[in-house]
This record gives structure tokens, C-alpha cells and sequence, in this order.
């Protein structure tokens, strides 16, 4: 197999460049854009006093910020097909589908959780700096990844829900043409809402004696199907879109 | 260079679109696709640059199956489109980011075309005209020395001056071993330019002959009234023009008259 027509490292290499060089303005107002939205918010919830009343202060502001971050970053891949023109652009660039897939995985999917990451620590620091100059009597203490690490099993599902709702809105930008992030929370809401049924279908099946679960429990009870359901949707939204991705053409 | 052999296609849910064509040319000149609107001209370009998959038959082009969109392959196309999409950049940074994909591209042709078009390298591409967009993506393509450059529609958008510089320039930017496939239904703009003429109309290839070769066999008069002996002829205001039988006398191809002889059934093969 010549590898050459599936990945070639200069090229990719070259790909990046040129997604570097269309990309970094835009890159730069975003970062400014969530700089801002970050501090803000992070100033204002540590001003409001509430770090006492909620131990896990920052691990859920963490994820409160970075969720909508993600998604809204990957809802927003492949630019180029937005309209019919851009797909001819992109179709004609020479490298190839498992390439360009590539290289817009790594600047929308994995770069902006490094990205995401290292804004909110450095804003959370910078908003406690400021609460302590403006309030010295604050009880607010800064951001320690050691937050993070108390409750491992929750974050490592929190982290894959994240996960899956990224991989969504990635191949929501390739499968829809206008409006693909609208479309794609749209189809998640609509997705979201069927297991939440299935799942309270199923409660209602259960034999006597659990019938009077409530929703948490049932919810709990059969979590798994979510579970791999879940992971199934993970790994196809990718596939999903890598072969929307080589299959697009001039319609 | 292309092979297309029994070709057929079709839109989803369409009629056929293209009925069993097959093209076969060589590098070293400027062919001429003509044909009226809605004919198929573009997509005929998309098939043969890969956007499009035909339905049956072959098509080979620089020795690769466009619909594979090879990067070897897309790298020796240059396509100039109709309409087209450019990124929020300078004419410069455009140049710097997507001309590493092109490994025959040359900056000293690109800075020689910028100059001979009257372009300005450090203007946003999204805040010039319709006109100087072509012009730039012209340049550009012309630049990369593909072997293969395809140009749809290229002088519309185009004023006067610069049709007559598009065709000094493609003209003198061309060498033996690429081939240029202009798509117009302006027959006028690239009358000069041309070496051969592929007209198509109905899903077929009506036409498909070298200029010298009609020049050598038909000569087109303007007369007062209508030549007895012409293959095809019309009327205008100047008079009727008329596609006669050669006599020795090459005249001037009038190719606005040749395709109207083509698409009313006068057998010019």
C-alpha cells in the first residue's frame, strides 16, 4: 500500500501551515472572546462568595465554561463547506480527506482542550488575584488541579460526556451546509430527549416492586445502555464524518 | 493527457446529463468548451477534475481516476471556477498559504501576472471587485504551470481592457506540455485564443475540431444575401453571414456563427 496517497507527513505538514495562516486571526479573536468570558464569569462567581457553599467550586465552573467552549469550537469545523463554493475550494486542495479530516480534528477537537484548559487557569488565577486586591478578606483560594482530582471516576465521565457532544458537533459541520451548530445541538436536544424516554419507558417495564423507583433510579439502574450507546456514538460520529468528509462532491 | 471513453452521467433524480461521451487530447494547446447554457459544460469540468463521478464509462486524466482526487493528481489541476470562495486574505498571504500545494509554482511568474493585471498583492481579497477576484485566481493558477488548467466562465466579470490581457497572458503563460480548457458561452472573448473547439449540446459531443482544420475547410462570408452554396447561413444586420466550403481563401472563424451552425444541425465534421 503506498501511504503516500492516504498521508504524507509534508504535506500534512504543509496543510497545517495553510490552516495555520487562514485560521490565526480568527484564532486570536476567539481566544480574546473566551478570555473575556472566562475572567468574567470566574470574577464574579468567586465575588459572589460562593466558593464555601460549593466544595467542588472549581472543577464545576471548569466544566461549565469548557463544555460549551468545545462544542461550540467544533460545531464550527470544516468553514470551507459552509457554502457550495468553499466545498470546491476544499475539494480541489491537494491532500487528502484523511489529512484535511486531520488536521481540522487537531485544530478543533484537541488544540482547544489545551487551549480551553490553560485560558481557564490562567483566568481563574488572574480573577483571584484581583479578589484578593479589591476584597483581602475573601475567603476565595486559587485554582489547584488538586480540586480536580477528588473525584476521578466523575470527572472521567463528565470528561467523555464532552467527548461525545464535540464528536457530534464535528460531524454535524460536515453532514450541515447553513446554521450546522444550531442544527447539531438541535439533533443532541432531540437525541437527548428520545434516551430520556427510552430510559423512563424501560422504568415502567421493570417488575413489580421497582415501580416506584423514581426517575434517579431508573436513570441509575440502567445506565449502561446509555453508557454504549453513548461510546457507539462517539467512535461513529467520527467515522460518520470522516466519510461524509471523502465523500463530499459538487452537487 | 484526458481519456474519456463511453462516459456517461447523471445528477440524482435527473435525466441523463451525459450520454456515452468520449474525449481524447493531448497537451500543448487551449481547447475551447463551448456549448449553451445549462449544456453541461461545467459539469463535463467537474467530471474531468474529479468533483464529479460518472456513472459508467472511463475517464483518465494526467493518468489518474479523478474521482479519487489523488493529491499527486490535484496538485497537476488548476481549476478556475465560475463563482468562487476566497478566505478573509491579502492577494499576498492567499499566494503564501496556497501555493506550497503546487510544486511547480512560480512567485516570479505570479509577481509578473499581479503587474501584468494591474493587482495590488497587499489588498483584501474579500474587499475587491468581482472583476479583480478573477483576475487574481487567473494569475494564480496561471502561476502554479499546472499541466492541466481548466478556466469556467473566466472572462465573465471582466472588462474590456482586461479580456484583451487575459488573452495576452494565458497566450504567452501556456507552454507545450499544459493544456488549457476554457468553458464559455462568450465565443467572442476567446475567438483568438483558441486552438481547438469541443462544443457539446444535449449530453453529446456535436463538435469536437481543431481550428486550423476548419479554417482549412470552410470559409465564413458576410453577403447581401444568402449564398446558395453555404453549408449554414444567417441572417444579421451586417447581412447574411455564411459558412461556405473552402476555396483557397482562408477567412477569420466567426465562432458565434460556427456554433449556431453546430446547434442548428449543419454537419460541419
Amino acid at each position: 500500500m503506498n501511504t503516500n496517497k492516504c498521508f504524507s507527513l509534508s504535506r500534512f505538514w504543509t496543510l497545517l501551515k495553510w490552516q495555520w495562516l487562514l485560521e490565526k486571526r480568527s484564532f486570536f479573536l476567539k481566544v480574546v472572546m473566551l478570555s473575556v468570558i472566562y475572567f468574567l464569569y470566574i470574577f464574579l462567581s468567586l465575588g459572589k462568595n460562593t466558593f464555601y457553599r460549593n466544595p467542588a467550586f472549581w472543577e464545576t465552573n471548569f466544566f461549565f465554561l469548557i463544555t460549551p467552549t468545545l462544542i461550540f469550537i467544533a460545531g464550527l469545523s470544516f468553514p470551507f463547506l459552509r457554502s457550495k463554493e468553499g466545498t470546491f475550494e476544499y475539494s480541489m486542495l491537494p491532500a487528502t480527506s484523511f489529512e484535511k479530516y486531520m488536521a481540522e480534528f487537531i485544530f478543533r477537537c484537541i488544540m482547544i482542550w489545551v487551549v480551553s484548559t490553560i485560558l481557564f487557569i490562567i483566568m481563574a488565577e488572574a480573577s483571584y488575584i484581583l479578589i484578593k486586591v479589591i476584597k483581602p478578606t475573601s475567603n476565595a483560594e486559587p485554582f489547584n488541579i488538586k480540586y480536580m482530582e477528588t473525584e476521578q471516576s466523575k470527572i472521567a465521565i463528565s470528561l467523555f460526556y464532552i467527548a461525545l457532544a464535540q464528536s457530534v458537533a464535528f460531524a454535524g459541520a460536515v453532514v450541515f451546509r447553513q446554521q450546522a451548530l444550531l442544527k447539531t445541538i438541535g439533533i443532541i436536544a432531540l437525541f437527548l430527549f428520545l434516551m430520556f424516554q427510552i430510559t423512563l419507558f424501560r422504568g415502567f417495564l421493570m417488575p413489580k416492586g421497582q415501580y416506584n423507583s423514581t426517575i434517579q433510579d431508573i436513570i441509575k439502574e440502567s445506565a449502561i445502555i446509555p453508557v454504549i450507546i453513548m461510546a457507539v456514538t462517539l467512535i461513529t460520529s467520527y467515522l460518520f464524518s470522516y466519510f461524509k468528509l471523502k465523500e463530499k462532491q459538487i452537487a | 493527457m484526458i481519456n474519456i471513453n463511453q462516459l456517461s452521467f447523471a445528477y440524482k433524480k435527473q435525466p441523463p446529463l451525459f450520454q456515452q461521451i468520449s474525449i481524447e487530447e493531448t497537451a500543448g494547446k487551449i481547447i475551447g468548451l463551448l456549448g449553451k447554457n445549462g449544456a453541461g459544460k461545467t459539469s463535463l469540468l467537474h467530471l474531468i477534475s474529479g468533483l464529479l463521478t460518472p456513472a459508467s464509462g472511463e475517464i483518465s486524466v494526467l493518468n489518474h481516476y479523478p474521482p479519487k482526487r489523488n493529491p499527486n493528481f490535484l496538485n497537476q489541476v488548476y481549476y478556475v471556477p465560475e463563482e468562487f470562495f476566497f478566505p478573509n486574505l491579502t492577494m499576498e498571504a492567499y499566494t503564501n498559504a496556497f501555493a506550497p500545494f503546487y510544486p511547480t509554482f512560480s512567485r516570479e511568474k505570479m509577481n509578473h501576472l499581479m503587474t501584468g493585471f494591474d493587482l495590488q498583492p497587499k489588498l483584501n481579497l474579500n474587499r475587491i471587485s468581482l472583476g479583480q477576484k478573477k483576475k487574481f485566481r487567473i494569475a494564480f493558477g496561471l502561476a502554479t504551470n499546472c499541466p492541466l488548467i481548466i478556466l469556467d466562465e473566466p472572462t465573465n466579470g471582466l472588462d474590456i481592457p482586461s479580456k484583451g490581457i487575459f488573452r495576452k497572458l494565458l497566450a504567452s503563460s501556456l507552454s507545450e506540455n499544459q493544456m488549457a480548457i476554457i468553458s464559455t458561452h462568450q465565443v467572442k472573448d476567446i475567438e483568438t485564443l483558441i486552438d481547438k473547439i469541443l462544443l457539446i449540446d444535449k449530453g453529446k459531443i456535436v463538435f469536437n475540431s481543431y481550428i486550423s482544420t476548419i479554417s482549412d475547410k470552410y470559409e465564413f462570408r458576410v453577403t447581401p444575401t444568402s449564398l446558395e452554396e453555404s453549408v449554414y447561413s444567417e441572417f444579421s444586420v451586417a447581412g447574411y453571414k455564411n459558412i461556405v466550403l473552402g476555396t483557397g481563401n482562408p477567412t477569420e472563424i466567426d465562432l458565434e456563427l460556427l456554433f449556431n451552425a453546430v446547434i442548428n444541425g449543419a454537419n460541419l465534421n
